[in-house]
């Protein structure tokens, strides 16, 4: 038999199945080919650590209204409510002090830190709450994992302003979380938004999980048996937010969240054996998945993932409970968060450290 | 067009927007490796598919694919307003990267893509940003409109050329 040629070769290394039996005999046969073989896969190596830096996440939700505002700008203004929305989610993120509803909202739109959130929370009834850092390494790494298998929500997880607290409230199912004190003086400007409860499935695929792996040249660690075709379920409740800022506009002095605490349920295998599976895979750090496993009481700790190179999560007391402060000095921004009688509560902004534990002790 | 086929109309391209959008973002991105920009990229994709095709055609998403690479790698060959933007992004990150030389490697290696990209050409750079954003072989043939036998070869000369370029760009 012919030697195969270097169309051949690549097509073995990325997908083996479509390679005949007699070029696989060959193959195994020829150390020419072997050898030959071996310098495509190393160039193919080389080339994908290059081009392999995707785009970890994108609002397509977002994304469609500013599409349809700019082939139809009409059918926007005629009721379409996406671009408002949109722009809310956008300046959510934009805004580095907003740590805390950018996390929430990122959880609620599945995305990275989201999917952290996700995958490797081991809750039943979370009675408080920790703060993760994630590296930005790390969270590529737990952005890869989308890949083991299939996401789907049961509704499109779309965060929208609220015209008053009794909006948030009637859309939500609770109220906003309200500072009782504010130390920075009157907010000359409180706005609302809520993200309304949704469930999240992920079902595992060994098969995915290969194929995700070949695409990247990475090593994988084989799937289980029983965890292919498993599924992992987040109940996310409602979240609720409410923001306090200047008349200038800008990034909120103060800003409260406040949401149901997610249920994680699953059906094939425990929760426990799927953390173990994803926290021994290649692309989470040894540090992140020591953080992860170090949790005390686990099954009873809502961990937040927040994006950040250099934050010190701190235990803290708050309204009687233990919750989590985080001071972010690249974002220049402050999160407390805390569980409390069923709920997840936080309290971000730029305000001083002080004024911000003030405000958490006396929300309502 | 009568407004109840309007509105099915406008509820089809909703559901291929949210099924592909993701993935033609990556292949945007895999041309011009800005993620601002790459969106934009893909937008346009599906506003011309929106303009010219209904949005249940069979073709549909091997047309967004390769119309986004195509998009994508006319906008790279326009270098300034990438560059600049991607100026403003160092700037933006000094606090994520904070060590200032993995900042510039990290320049460095993007300028080096790019300009590998952007002179090889513009056969293998599609098929390299369509292959590198995760399309299988099936569906790489689906955009470019070739057998799927034929994808290995056109890939492996690609990458050929990639890895040539790139040692090129390194020693200017």
């Amino acid at each position: 038999m012919r030697h195969l040629n270097d169309g051949l070769l690549r097509l073995s290394v990325d997908e083996p199945r479509l390679v005949s039996e007699g070029q696989h005999v060959h193959l195994r046969e020829c150390m020419a080919c072997q050898r030959r073989r071996w310098e495509i896969s190393a160039s193919a190596g080389r080339v994908s650590r290059l081009l392999v830096e995707g785009v970890q996440y994108v609002d397509a939700q977002a994304a469609l209204a500013s599409a349809l505002r700019k082939a139809r700008p009409e059918a926007v203004r005629r009721g379409r409510p996406l671009a408002a929305a949109a722009s809310a989610i956008r300046a959510a993120h934009r805004r580095p002090v907003a740590l805390l509803a950018a996390t929430l909202a990122v959880l609620s739109a599945g995305a990275i830190s989201g999917l952290a959130q996700d995958l490797v929370t081991l809750l039943a009834q979370p009675h408080r709450a920790v703060v993760v850092p994630v590296a930005p390494g790390d969270a590529a790494g737990l952005a890869a994992l989308a890949d083991y298998g299939t996401i789907s929500y049961s509704a499109p997880p779309l965060t929208r302003p609220a015209s008053s607290a009794q909006a948030a409230e009637a859309e939500a199912g609770y109220a906003p979380l309200v500072p009782g004190a504010i130390a920075m003086g009157a907010p000359e400007s409180v706005s609302y938004r809520v993200t309304p409860a949704y469930t999240v499935t992920f079902t595992f695929s060994a098969e995915k999980a290969r194929a995700a792996s070949q695409r990247r040249h990475q090593p994988v660690v084989p799937m289980p048996a029983d965890i292919d075709g498993a599924s992992l379920y987040v109940d996310v409740g409602a979240i609720v937010y409410a923001e306090f800022g200047s008349a200038a506009g800008g990034p909120p002095l103060l800003g409260t969240a406040r949401m149901k605490t997610p249920i994680v349920r699953s059906s094939g295998v425990t929760i426990k054996r799927l953390q173990d599976y994803l926290l021994s895979q290649p692309g989470i750090s040894p540090g992140l998945a020591a953080r992860i496993r170090g949790i005390d009481d686990p099954a009873h700790t809502l961990p937040i993932p927040v994006l950040s190179t250099d934050a010190r999560p701190e235990p803290i007391e708050v309204q009687g409970v233990a919750g989590s402060l985080l001071e972010h000095t690249a974002a220049a921004g402050t999160v407390i968060v805390w569980v409390k009688d069923g709920f997840a509560y936080g309290v971000y902004g730029s305000s001083s450290v002080g004024d911000l534990r003030a405000a958490a002790e006396s929300a309502h | 067009m009568q407004p109840c086929e309007r509105a099915s109309r406008d509820a089809d391209f909703e559901r291929l927007f949210h099924a592909e959008y993701a993935r033609v973002v990556g292949v945007a991105y895999q041309t011009i490796r800005d993620r601002q920009e790459a969106e934009d990229v893909a937008q346009e994709a599906f506003i011309r598919f929106h303009e010219r095709y209904p949005p249940d055609a069979s073709f549909a998403a091997a047309w967004l694919c390769r119309t986004a690479a195509n998009i994508g790698l006319t906008r790279l060959r326009s270098r300034r307003r990438r560059e600049h933007r991607e100026l403003d992004h160092v700037r933006g990150a000094r606090y994520q990267l904070v060590d200032p030389e993995e900042v510039l490697e990290a320049r460095e290696q993007r300028r080096l893509v790019r300009d590998a990209l952007r002179r090889i050409a513009p056969k293998k750079a599609r098929v390299l940003a369509l292959r590198y954003s995760g399309l299988t072989y099936t569906e790489v043939a689906a955009a470019l409109g070739i057998r799927p036998d034929q994808v290995g070869t056109l890939l492996r000369r690609a990458e050929a050329a990639f890895e040539k370029e790139l040692d090129r760009a390194a020693l200017e």
